[in-house]
């Protein structure tokens, strides 16, 4: 066979590896495509009520922590959250009512007000799904209940979140997060879960016990405004990209306030990863407390880990910025390399 | 008391014909058999007899309106505009609170607010981070709400007294 003749094969056999491996993913899922278990997956809160038990383990610094919540969900958006291990957060109740949040601290006798953790419902599912790679792991039982496993990589950057999604609901029974600098660095699962219809609305209503402190610590400061209207709302020269590497794109930004404090809050995203950016004076803050020191950019960041969310905290001309996102902490320096020299 | 101490007590009101029937004929009887009290009696007839000479005294012109000037009350006092010197450290305090207050309030509400600020940050990402449709949401329930007890000055972590 000449040259161009066994590239053309080579071609060839190249594109059709994946064709037959996409069918077969197709055949064993009785016809329905990964894609569809994925949309399933994300459309999943808004079709089904469910309770259960679930444990997170999460990575925080260098070791590992395990939490036991109860959680209850209410489609579309409502949530309620009991938490019942370890001892320090044993108690603490969150409820979202999808459009306000109050957790209630029982050591503390205080209720904490901040805005809803629901997500959007009218979310670009199309849009989302073309930012990942979706491949699938397998099929197997979780709890007694038949899942489907699939591997959700952002097509630009680094990092995989695997989800066992329940083939009846579309509910993620359990998810693992990994990254390449922690690997396995979050994972949640349901020890048991209940699906139903229906749950009464006074479990997703907030009861302020008697007595108790109500305290919102950050005031809501509207929805998220183009960045030159930011500009005018914060009392400082505001300098800020409109894109980050990687294909991040600012979305918006807003004000946030507490006390004195105000702070500028961009708002960025790759068409799947939320990433925030907050600029502060840092006249108007103290040294950094928190968070472990690593050198970067030229000086001393620090960064705080929550499981494969980081948060990477340094300064700049005057200013303290911190980047807040599910990325490996040298993804995130390099986010922060591309906007400190344009200040 | 004997009779000449209650007659000698009397003759003044006797001489102003201020006595009941009993008590004159009491001190008539008195004066006729003691002549020390009739003496006294002569000698307040005459000082009565001299007072009654005496020209009225004439008033001072400024007596009525003095007068009643002491007894109407008085008309309230008019603003000093220069104000004493308890006054107006009082007033100096009280300026000096006024302006101090919030400046140290300010000072102490950055110094916490220097403290909390990753936290403060990290309430605001969560509702932003929940438009990843794949995200966990009791996992980012559990970092904001750890936020806010940061907030609050405790440690999330803190075992129950």
């Amino acid at each position: 066979m000449t040259r161009p003749g066994a590239a053309f094969v080579a071609l060839l056999l190249m594109a059709a590896v994946p064709a037959a491996s996409q069918d077969a993913t197709t055949r064993l899922l009785g016809g329905v495509t990964v894609e569809e278990i994925a949309r399933h997956a994300m459309i999943a809160p808004q079709i089904v009520d469910y309770e259960g038990t679930k444990v997170l383990s999460i990575l925080r610094g260098q070791s590992m922590e395990t939490v036991w919540v109860s959680e209850a969900h209410k489609r579309p958006n409502r949530m309620r959250l009991e938490f019942l291990s370890p001892e320090g957060v044993a108690g603490r109740l969150v409820v979202d009512d999808g459009s306000q949040t109050w957790q209630y601290e029982p050591r503390l006798h205080l209720v904490i007000q901040g805005p809803s953790m629901a997500p959007s419902t009218e979310m670009a599912y199309e849009r989302v799904l073309e930012r990942y790679t979706l491949t699938l792991l397998g099929m197997e039982e979780v709890i007694g209940r038949p899942t489907v496993t699939l591997s959700v990589k952002p097509r630009q950057g680094r990092g995989e979140r695997r989800l066992w999604i329940d083939r009846m609901t579309g509910v993620a029974l359990r998810t693992e997060e990994r990254d390449p600098e922690a690997g396995l660095a979050a994972a949640t699962y349901f020890t048991r879960i209940s699906y139903g219809l229906n749950f009464p609305d006074a479990m997703f209503r907030p009861r302020i016990p008697a007595g108790a402190r109500v305290v919102v610590p950050t005031e809501a400061m509207g929805p998220l405004v183009p960045l030159a209207l930011l500009r005018q709302k914060v009392r400082f020269d505001l300098q800020a990209p409109e894109a980050l590497p990687g294909g991040f794109v600012l979305v918006g930004g807003e004000p946030v306030r507490s006390g004195p404090l105000l702070a500028a809050h961009l708002y960025y995203t790759d068409g799947a990863r939320p990433v925030s950016l907050f600029i502060a004076p840092t006249a108007w803050l103290g040294p950094p407390g928190r968070g472990e020191a690593v050198t970067a950019l030229g000086g001393q960041a620090r960064t705080i880990t929550w499981g494969a969310t980081r948060l990477l905290q340094w300064e700049s001309r005057g200013m303290r910025l911190t980047l807040i996102g599910p990325l490996p902490l040298a993804d995130l320096i390099t986010l922060a390399a591309s906007i400190s020299p344009a200040r | 008391m004997s009779a000449h101490h209650r007659v000698h007590q009397q003759l003044s009101a006797y001489l102003d014909g201020e006595l009941t029937p009993a008590e004159l004929a009491e001190v008539r009887d008195h004066l006729a058999a003691c002549p020390e009290c009739a003496s006294e009696l002569e000698g307040l007839r005459a000082i009565k007899h001299l007072l009654r000479r005496l020209a009225a005294p004439v008033l001072p012109a400024d007596f009525v309106p003095g007068l009643r000037a002491r007894i109407e009350p008085p008309a309230p006092r008019r603003w000093v505009w220069w104000p004493r010197p308890a006054a107006a450290l009082a007033v100096a305090a009280l300026v000096l609170i006024l302006i101090a207050v919030p400046m140290v309030r300010g000072h102490l509400d950055r110094l916490k607010a220097a403290t909390v600020g990753p936290d403060l940050f990290v309430r605001s990402y969560v509702p932003a981070a929940s438009a990843d449709p794949f995200a966990d949401r009791a996992f980012l329930a559990l970092i904001h709400s750890d936020a806010g007890v940061r907030l609050m000055g405790e440690d999330p972590r803190r075992n129950r007294r």
